[in-house]
């Protein structure tokens, strides 16, 4: 449950939601993708007020304009890896390039699977692939929720480096996490508990999102005493 | 009269069992399959390997046992209902009547026992073998060759095929035509056996010549024809019980057609294929909703990236078409092969046997198989419709 949600998140940024488990980060993602229904209150991406378009053009919207790297199952396992770079594009009506999928597998150092399925592949090199598929169709925002929860520390590195990099390149980046060390790297970090804003502190220091992230923490502790 | 009775009995429960020992045990090792990252877990947990393949090995067991003895109070119902029909045939049945016996009961187990044996067997041998983080992780193993009992299977029937159709095509027999056509017949049956058999290794193949030849470039198409052919590279089951229904519906036809005093309706076909029909449409539709999870989230993924309502829905019907697709093609290349082969065997051209075809029968049955598939995806996409993709990806 979110409850008097108001944020703004900062375009071609890197913006980090932490809080303890049950904050509502994911929720508050999800909602702001459009994948679950905010009961009210209003979401605007890039302009659009995302809870007014038809089910046809919010499924439109996302492939045109929206990416997603989830912490699992990222990728249609029926479908190789170039497929799965280019679905979001085939989905929208039109073909990426194809040297812009070569292009962005290459840099991802997954181009030796390009025709493996998912189920070839070890748990870093699927993310890879996700965030190649981010690469390739250069959508305007990626919703990232756990990224780096499931791989180990180089995978972990390689997968921020890149949601790092995309502001760059004009697009706005918006992760879910639990590690205040990936958190650190954001432009801004927002810090949740009980399914509100706590605070809003800049990016750049992991010691001080641990600190936000156990002082939202027993707020909460405090806050279910007193209940 | 009496042998005909017992011809056709035979016949009957040859039929029946082949279609039940075969879609059981091919459904039995998919049900396995699915479950490898759970049998990986065990291991992990500290259950040494072989006392996991004992306990899989002793599950198909209790499986097959309560499903054996689940049949008993059944088998004197559907007895009961093959009789009637076979009275209604006009064959004289001496009297026989549905009775029971206590060694019936074992029998019951023993079929129920052997095909969920035949068919976990490997799958159980494998998932004691595999590494646990390798299945843990949902890396798939690289593709099966056929195994030492497949072979040596395989090489029989092929021996059978040679054997009856030697004889059948090649030479001039005592009993005449009749007796020719009947060798051809059996090389057929055979044949057919042995190409079902050997399915991941003809159906899956012919799968994907036959979407490979479709001219389309839509993005449902090109997912539906993605999917079916990776759950093809792990189980043909989904279309095995079809093709094999569809197959033998075709070699009685063409057989009825050319024997002299001999019908080819579907009703007399049916006398002796009714029940296979029945196994094979039961055991393929719980097939197809067997693989419903996996789908659901290949589902969720593609609403996720941006698919418009109604993609995810017409990509999973597409897949129920391509299914029967393959079975429908399958049964036909049955029928072309029977054709020629029966043909040859009775003396007659292919184009008669042809011509004497119930092909709005046929045709019809083809429609059927097609309805049935698509409708059977068509529930799992409405039920996948109603989930939220978001949840479906997180859980």
């Amino acid at each position: 449950m979110l409850h008097a949600i108001d944020l703004d998140v900062p375009e071609s940024r890197l913006t980090a939601v932490v809080g303890p488990s049950g904050s509502g980060k994911s929720t508050l993602l999800l909602c702001t993708a459009g994948l679950e229904r905010a009961t009210t209150g209003s979401i605007e991406i890039l302009g659009t007020d995302i809870l007014s378009l038809s089910p046809r053009r919010q499924a439109a919207f996302r492939s045109e304009k929206v990416g997603f790297i989830f912490q699992e199952y990222n990728l249609v396992s029926s479908l190789s890896v170039e497929d799965n770079i280019s679905l979001p594009a085939r989905l929208a009506g039109h073909r990426v390039p194809k040297p812009r999928v070569d292009d962005a597998m290459t840099r991802l150092g997954i181009a030796k699977h390009a025709r493996r399925r998912p189920d070839r592949l070890s748990g870093g090199e699927r993310q890879r692939v996700a965030v190649a598929r981010v690469v390739a169709n250069q959508p305007r925002i990626v919703f990232a929720d756990e990224p780096t929860g499931a791989l180990d520390l180089k995978s972990g590195h390689v997968v921020l480096d890149w949601l790092q990099a995309l502001p760059a390149q004009g697009t706005t980046v918006l992760m879910v996490t639990h590690d205040p060390h990936a958190a650190a790297r954001a432009d801004q970090v927002v810090v949740m508990g009980s399914g509100r804003i706590h605070a809003v502190i800049p990016g750049g220091d992991s010691r001080a999102v641990s600190d936000a992230v156990l002082a939202a923490q027993s707020v909460d502790e405090a806050g279910d005493e007193a209940a | 009269m009496s042998s005909a009775s017992i011809a056709l009995g035979g016949n009957i429960v040859f039929f029946t069992l082949f279609a039940a020992v075969g879609i059981v045990a091919s459904a039995v090792g998919l049900t396995l399959k699915t479950q490898r990252r759970e049998h990986a877990l065990w291991v992990i947990l500290g259950i040494p390997r072989n006392r996991v393949r004992r306990i899989l090995r002793t599950e198909l067991m209790v499986l097959g046992t309560i499903a054996g003895a689940l049949a008993v109070p059944l088998a004197p119902l559907v007895a009961g209902i093959a009789l009637d029909q076979w009275t209604a045939t006009g064959l004289d049945l001496h009297g026989a009547t549905v009775g029971f016996e206590l060694w019936h009961v074992g029998v019951a187990v023993l079929f129920g026992v052997v095909p969920c044996l035949l068919g976990g067997w490997g799958v159980t041998r494998r998932a004691a073998k595999t590494p646990e983080m390798r299945a843990f992780r949902d890396l798939s193993d690289p593709p099966a060759r056929p195994g030492a009992a497949r072979s040596v299977l395989a090489l029989c029937l092929l021996a059978g095929v040679v054997g009856m159709w030697i004889p059948g095509l090649g030479l001039e027999l005592e009993g005449g035509v009749e007796q020719r056509t009947a060798f051809a017949f059996a090389g057929d049956l055979f044949l057919i056996c042995l190409a079902l058999l050997m399915g991941p290794w003809v159906l899956t193949p012919l799968m994907k010549l036959w979407t490979a030849l479709v001219p389309s470039r839509s993005i449902t198409w090109h997912l539906a024809v993605q999917s079916c052919r990776a759950r093809a590279a792990r189980s043909v089951t989904t279309v095995l019980p079809f093709a094999l229904s569809l197959s033998f519906v075709g070699l009685f036809m063409v057989m009825g057609n050319v024997m002299p005093g001999s019908t080819a309706g579907l009703g007399d076909v049916m006398v002796v294929l009714g029940w296979v029909f029945v196994v094979s449409w039961v055991g393929g539709l719980a097939v197809i909703a067997l693989v419903g999870r996996e789908r659901t989230r290949d589902s969720a993924v593609v609403t996720v990236a941006g698919a418009r309502p109604g993609v995810v829905t017409r990509s999973t019907i597409y897949e129920g078409a391509i299914y029967a697709g393959t079975a429908i093609l399958f049964g036909a290349i049955s029928i072309a092969v029977t054709s020629v082969t029966i043909a040859a065997g009775a003396r007659i051209s292919v184009a008669r046997v042809l011509n004497g075809l119930p092909w709005e029968t046929l045709g019809a049955l083809a429609a059927v198989t097609l309805l049935t598939t698509c409708l059977a995806l068509a529930l799992q996409a409405a039920r996948t419709s109603r989930t939220v993709a978001a949840r479906v990806l997180r859980s």
